[in-house]
């Protein structure tokens, strides 16, 4: 079937023989699936570290695929359950392969009935506990008295049942015959009192339920597929399965390519491994470069700019002495470093109005694009003449904080507001956490 | 890599819709630059190379080399039910790669996990095209129906 390129349609008993002909393959018993069985049985944590230790890169290799099948498998269930949710956006091919071809509302019972997400572990000598797959798609603990409080995976069951039974659309669609009710009638049991506080939504499905059990349901009704004789066929999988007809060429192939290098020397996989360090980590979450963090990044210089009539006027630059100084805070140590002030113009430093608004830029060897910190304040004019601090940026969560400290200018102004005071810079200090 | 930016973009997609009133921009970028096929391509490109080409187990195609290649399997492995691993998988033990093979796997999760979280949303789930939609469904059944244990 996979050989006959250019036709998307066939006729869809023929189709439907191919469909159950994978899925036999795939729903093997549990003996028979490798993948299910070393998630269920898992073995004592001795068993496990002596398998670890024990087994070959090739043993490991297999034991890394079936536990990443797995995942997906779990990621792919609560996908069939957005899916169903959203049957009515979809095209009317797919609402077919939902309701008919795959009819995903029975696909699901035995996913309640014999839920894969949760186990029975032994976990040393007699001691027996069970565990479930929690929302963040680890094994854990479950107290006996809990097993009744419904998980994230087992939810997405339900409620793709929900909208499976419920919505307009599938009512109107979904043929029932006798054989499909009676298994759905077995999920009745489940519908507790304690199910429904968990999840309201049911309350629409044990309704439907026990109008069913009422129902008189035709003998062998097969739904729409069966009067729509043609029926879509994935194309992607098609293109996909078909490129690779080739098998033994594309092994070889991949095999001297992608995957001669070992995993010492792969440049690739420390690029990805660095995605979860630290730096890039704070860089996703909080959107700011991943500057400043650790380790101690050198600051080369800084030029700092003051708007000035609406121009940004860049005024001096700042670079750091050998004074430096690690203070303590609340949130952690600072290292404080002093900076040596460089004006554009020496002759004739520049004057700071009362109301600023700076931008500092900072450059070194280890920051890759300027990292700017802006700041817009008023100064006030001290009688006491006392130095006035302003701060740009915050040390606290991370980042670069340069303090700034303005003195009142003694000398005089020649300018047209020379009632307004002119302040000088006289002191810098650039701090980052240690 | 591929694999990178994806994982990259999935974690950014996934922080922001934490954030309850954050701006869902990486899954606003995927839609308006029509990328979701390609996703979905991907999973599946990387799905049939985990069944095929990782797996011995060949397509039906053939069904002479199919038995063929079984019967060696239970010869070389003393019949044992669940050593599936192809050439490749032992070409991949041989030059050390394992945690890259182990990578490529988790790029499958990874996207699963991405398309999950743009179709969580009923106007992203419209955008799906019939052929696009049409292979997620069949994705999704492949993967519950190797859920279950009888």
């Amino acid at each position: 079937m996979l050989q006959l390129p250019g036709m998307h349609s066939f006729l869809s008993s023929t189709f439907n023989f191919d469909i159950f002909a994978s899925q036999v393959l795939l729903a093997a018993p549990l003996e028979h699936n490798p993948m299910l069985h070393n998630q269920k049985h898992p073995g004592t944590a001795q068993e496990i570290a002596a398998r670890i230790q024990g087994r070959t890169t090739l043993e490991g290799i297999r034991d890394n695929r079936l536990e990443t099948e797995f995942k997906t498998a779990v990621i792919a269930t609560s996908l069939a359950r957005h899916l169903c949710e959203h049957i009515e956006s979809l095209p009317i091919g797919a609402q077919t392969r939902i309701l008919d071809t795959h009819d995903y509302l029975q696909m699901m019972i035995p996913l309640i009935d014999e839920p894969p997400w949760t186990r029975r572990r032994r976990i040393s000598g007699d001691v027996i506990v069970w565990e479930k797959i929690q929302d963040n798609h680890e094994w854990k603990q479950v107290a006996p008295s809990d097993l009744l409080q419904i998980t994230q995976c087992e939810a997405q069951c339900w409620i793709a049942i929900f909208h499976l039974t419920c919505s307009n659309l599938c009512r109107h669609q979904y043929a029932l015959n006798v054989f499909r009710k009676e298994q759905l009638l077995r999920l009745r049991k489940y519908l507790n009192e304690v199910m429904l506080d968990q999840l309201p939504i049911l309350t629409d499905v044990m309704r439907y339920m026990d109008e069913l059990a009422l129902l008189n349901v035709s003998e062998t009704s097969t739904g729409q597929g069966a009067a729509l004789l043609m029926q879509q066929v994935d194309r992607f999988r098609e293109d996909t399965v078909r490129s690779c007809q080739e098998l033994d060429e594309l092994v070889e192939r991949q095999s001297s390519t992608f995957f001669s290098t070992s995993d010492a020397k792969d440049e690739d996989l420390r690029l990805i491994a660095g995605i979860y360090s630290e730096d890039n980590l704070g860089s996703l979450c909080y959107g700011i470069d991943g500057l400043g963090t650790h380790p101690l990044v050198e600051v080369a210089s800084i030029g700092l700019g003051c708007m000035q009539d609406g121009v940004m006027v860049n005024v001096c630059n700042l670079t750091p002495t050998d004074k430096e100084a690690i203070l303590q805070t609340d949130s952690g140590e600072i290292r404080r470093t002093k900076l040596r002030v460089h004006y554009t113009n020496p002759d004739e430093p520049f004057r700071f109005g009362k109301h600023l608004i700076l931008e500092a830029a900072l450059s070194g060897n280890e920051i890759s694009n300027f990292k700017t910190l802006t700041l817009q304040s008023s100064l006030s004019q001290r009688k006491d003449c006392a130095m006035e601090w302003v701060q740009l940026g915050r040390s606290e969560d991370g980042g670069f904080a340069l303090q700034l400290g303005f003195k009142v200018s003694r000398r005089s102004v020649p300018t047209s507001n020379s009632n307004q005071p002119s302040f000088e810079l006289r002191q810098a200090f650039i701090s980052q956490p240690v | 890599m591929y694999g990178y930016n994806v994982e990259r973009l999935s974690l950014q997609a996934h922080s922001s819709a934490q954030q309850r009133d954050g701006d869902e921009y990486v899954v606003d970028a995927i839609l308006s630059y029509k990328k979701l096929e390609v996703l979905i391509r991907t999973l599946l490109a990387i799905e049939a190379w985990r069944t095929l080409v990782l797996v011995d187990r060949p397509p039906p195609a053939d069904e002479d080399a199919t038995n063929a290649s079984i019967l060696d399997n239970h010869a070389h492995l003393d019949g044992k039910e669940d050593n599936q691993d192809s050439k490749l998988a032992s070409k991949i033990a041989e030059n050390q790669a394992s945690l890259r093979c182990a990578f490529t796997l988790h790029v499958e999760t990874t996207i699963c996990s991405l398309i999950n979280l743009i179709l969580y949303r009923k106007e992203n789930a419209q955008e799906l095209d019939s052929d696009s939609s049409l292979a997620l469904v069949d994705y999704c059944a492949r993967q519950m129906v190797s859920c279950w244990s009888f």
